[in-house]
């Protein structure tokens, strides 16, 4: 620790006295996820209403194969239902979401961007960003919720960049009337989600499959 | 007792009453539906500088020039006593309090001026923040005349709940919550400790007022391990602790940076500038009038070198401007505290001359930074290519950050060479050496600024908006006294000399 505090120490003097404007210059772009292999989706977990009784079904796996080393990107894909099962919690009254999350803290105060490399089915996803929550009532622990649209052209390959700014502040998938402003240096995990209903007009709506593939996600930091 | 009593503290009376009659003012007339809700912040900064102009200066029968010269500038009260204690002893009034008091009174004037702008630019229709400063103004002057433990927590307190809301400010933005909800936190504790200080000095003494203090500790040779002084010793050990905690000197400044970070650019112009003045004054008070004893030099040499080397090596490897300054600021707490910890009538002169020379650069440094922030400038680097895109501007913050680096002949390198001629008179050597190396090393950061603005060409240039002519003209003003101070700086030396004088005397 000792060493490692030292070494540190040192490439900070070797910065500090450089005075390379670069160094100075925060990082324009930083790769947070990638979905290249089956190691990069461990920190990810799929869900849906199905834990509460809803029918959609979801996963997110890679489609590597065990004996295959070329890097191929995640795939979000299930199928969207909007019935209830029998056994389902009395207070759900519709069904059809689903999506991925990650929990992981994350510090994107140097970027104003976010941007992710992905293959769409005409479906109109929401990227999601949580916050720690500051603000929220004593004892609450449920993080800010910032939502996004994210419109991936189907059956091609592009990058989609969301500003930051775009992010509008969310409870429970409605929006906050609210002029709040996300610190983005406290964030605590990200998430890519869809819904059966709801979603802007000319995306995709009701029950049906949907198939998703992500290469990788990252920050930047747009002038 | 009420003959002069009430008299005497007239400024501080008038600004509570004007800050009370501005906030009934802003209630009624911001939710008028007549008046179609206005947003009253300008109006209420413009009437809150008024107020606080008009506050300043005491004529006496027997004026001194430099007395007439701030009478000039500003609109008098007659307040026909020089030197008197109030209120049972609870206040006092000389020459050390009202030079202090004048000088609070500018700084607070200066801070308005800066904000009168950024309320516009920042959408921020937070008219209450302008009575914070008020409120907070008036608690610094109480706090600057306070003759007794009492009356000093009590304008602690008062500036302390003032201070806790305003980095809160933008309510919309977690991190600005954030700042402040740590702000109050520790803020509280360093209160609570402070206080506990002072109960225990009353416990084992059973006096609070400054004058018997100082009567009592005259030859009292305070030891941790004495029957009855161990008690004093932590009473006071407490109390020092609390203020240290305030004036964000290490090892008590870790709140600091995240509060001057998170808080609106404004509030860290505040936070950064007024507070050392009225607890610096405090503090000469206390332990140079009161508790003076060769063991507290040992415990205020340790945070000044501390604070010194942090605050020279933590600012290198920074590259937000908050933050860098934050450190800065940290750093020059350090150099202050040489003056203070000598403990010689030269060593208060040389400390308020610091405080006043540090004031005037850093209202320098933050109101080209609110100039500036107008095109989101937060990193060193935006500064890239200033000197092509405003040469007046760039010639400005290089002169301001020469004079931090404490190049001849500016008003920096005056207040760094009075305090290391002061530590080299009493004997700390070794306080002088590592004030000489560490301003050494900051002048790498300071000086890295100026090389940015006409040596670095950025990636994308940013090109910043005219300033106010407000802002402007304080640009002007404070420019003027750093690069001609040390022509004539005879009469500063003269009133802070007896400013010193009249607190040991």
């Amino acid at each position: 620790m000792l060493r490692a505090l030292l070494q540190s120490s040192i490439a900070a003097t070797r910065r500090a006295v450089a005075w390379n404007l670069k160094d100075l210059t925060p990082a324009t772009e930083c790769d947070f996820f990638k979905f290249a292999t089956a190691a990069d989706l461990i920190q990810w977990e799929a869900y849906s209403d199905a834990e509460n009784g809803g029918m959609p079904q979801c996963e997110l796996n890679n489609m590597n194969s065990v004996r295959c080393v070329c890097k191929m990107p995640g795939v979000f894909a299930g199928n969207l239902s909007v019935e209830l099962m029998e056994h389902a919690n009395t207070r759900m009254r519709r069904s059809g979401f689903s999506g991925i999350r990650t929990v992981q803290d994350l510090n994107l105060e140097d970027f104003n961007t976010i941007a992710m490399r992905v293959k769409g089915d005409g479906w109109c996803y929401v990227s999601t960003i949580r916050t720690e929550n500051w603000m929220g009532a004593p004892g609450a622990t449920d993080p800010n919720t910032w939502q996004a649209f994210v419109f991936a052209p189907r059956d091609e390959w592009s990058v989609i960049k969301i500003p930051l700014a775009r992010y509008l502040p969310t409870w429970k998938g409605k929006i906050v009337e609210s002029d709040a402003e996300m610190n983005a240096a406290r964030v605590t995990g990200m998430g890519l989600s869809l819904t059966a209903e709801g979603g802007p007009e000319g995306g995709e709506q009701g029950p049906g499959p949907f198939r998703l593939e992500l290469d990788w996600i990252k920050a930047l930091r747009v002038t | 007792m009420f003959e002069h009593d009430f008299l005497a503290p007239f400024p501080e009376i008038f600004l509570i009453n004007a800050t009370i009659i501005l906030l009934i003012y802003e209630v009624v007339l911001s939710t008028s539906k007549k008046y179609d809700y206005p947003p009253l912040v300008r109006n209420v900064s413009w009437l809150g500088l008024l107020s606080v102009v008009r506050l300043g200066g005491r004529v006496w029968e027997n004026e001194e020039p430099y007395r007439y010269l701030i009478t000039i500038l500003l609109l008098a009260a007659n307040a026909p006593l020089t030197v008197a204690n109030l209120f049972y002893n609870n206040l006092i009034i000389n020459n050390f309090t009202y030079f202090c008091q004048i000088f609070l009174l500018l700084n607070t004037a200066s801070t308005i001026v800066m904000c009168l702008d950024y309320f516009k630019e920042e959408s921020l229709n937070a008219f209450e923040s302008i009575v914070l400063i008020l409120l907070f103004t008036r608690s610094m002057l109480l706090m600057i005349s306070a003759y007794d433990l009492i009356a000093m927590y009590l304008a602690i307190e008062l500036q302390s709940l003032c201070f806790y809301v305003i980095p809160a400010l933008k309510r919309d933005f977690e991190f600005s919550t954030e700042a402040g909800l740590k702000y109050f936190i520790l803020g509280a504790f360093s209160s609570g400790i402070l206080l506990f200080g002072c109960s225990m000095i009353y416990g084992f003494i059973g006096v609070t007022n400054f004058e018997e203090l100082a009567k009592i500790f005259i030859g009292y040779k305070i030891t941790l391990f004495g029957a009855q002084s161990s008690g004093i010793f932590m009473g006071i050990l407490f109390i020092a602790v609390g203020f240290l905690f305030k004036i964000t000197t290490v090892p008590f400044h870790m709140w600091a940076l995240d509060v001057y970070e998170g808080s609106p650019t404004l509030v860290t112009t505040f936070f950064s500038i007024a507070p050392k003045i009225s607890i610096l004054a405090n503090m000469v008070r206390v332990f140079i009038y009161s508790f003076y004893d060769p063991t507290w030099q040992q415990l205020f040499f340790f945070c000044s070198i501390a604070s010194m080397i942090l605050g020279a090596l933590a600012a290198m490897a920074q590259n937000k401007v908050k933050r860098l300054l934050a450190y800065s600021s940290i750093g020059h707490v350090g150099y202050l505290f040489i003056g203070f910890s000598c403990g010689t009538i030269e060593g208060i002169q040389s400390l308020l001359i610091g405080v006043f020379i540090y004031v005037l650069m850093t209202i320098n440094v933050f109101a080209i930074v609110l100039a500036l922030r107008q095109n989101c400038f937060k990193y060193i680097a935006d500064l890239g290519a200033l000197a092509k895109t405003n040469p007046i501007l760039t010639i400005t913050l290089s002169i301001t950050m020469f004079s931090y680096a404490g190049i001849p002949p500016l008003a920096g390198f005056c207040s760094k060479f009075y305090l290391f001629f002061v530590a080299l008179g009493c004997g700390a050597y070794l306080l002088a050496l590592i004030g000489v190396v560490t301003i050494f090393i900051s002048c790498f950061y300071y000086i890295r600024f100026v090389k940015i603005m006409y040596f670095d060409t950025p990636k994308t240039w940013i090109l910043y908006k005219p300033m106010d002519r407000e802002k402007s003209l304080l640009l002007a003003i404070t420019l003027f006294f750093i690069t001609f101070f040390f022509l004539y700086p005879s009469p500063f030396f003269l009133i802070t000399h007896q400013m010193a004088l009249s607190l040991c005397l």
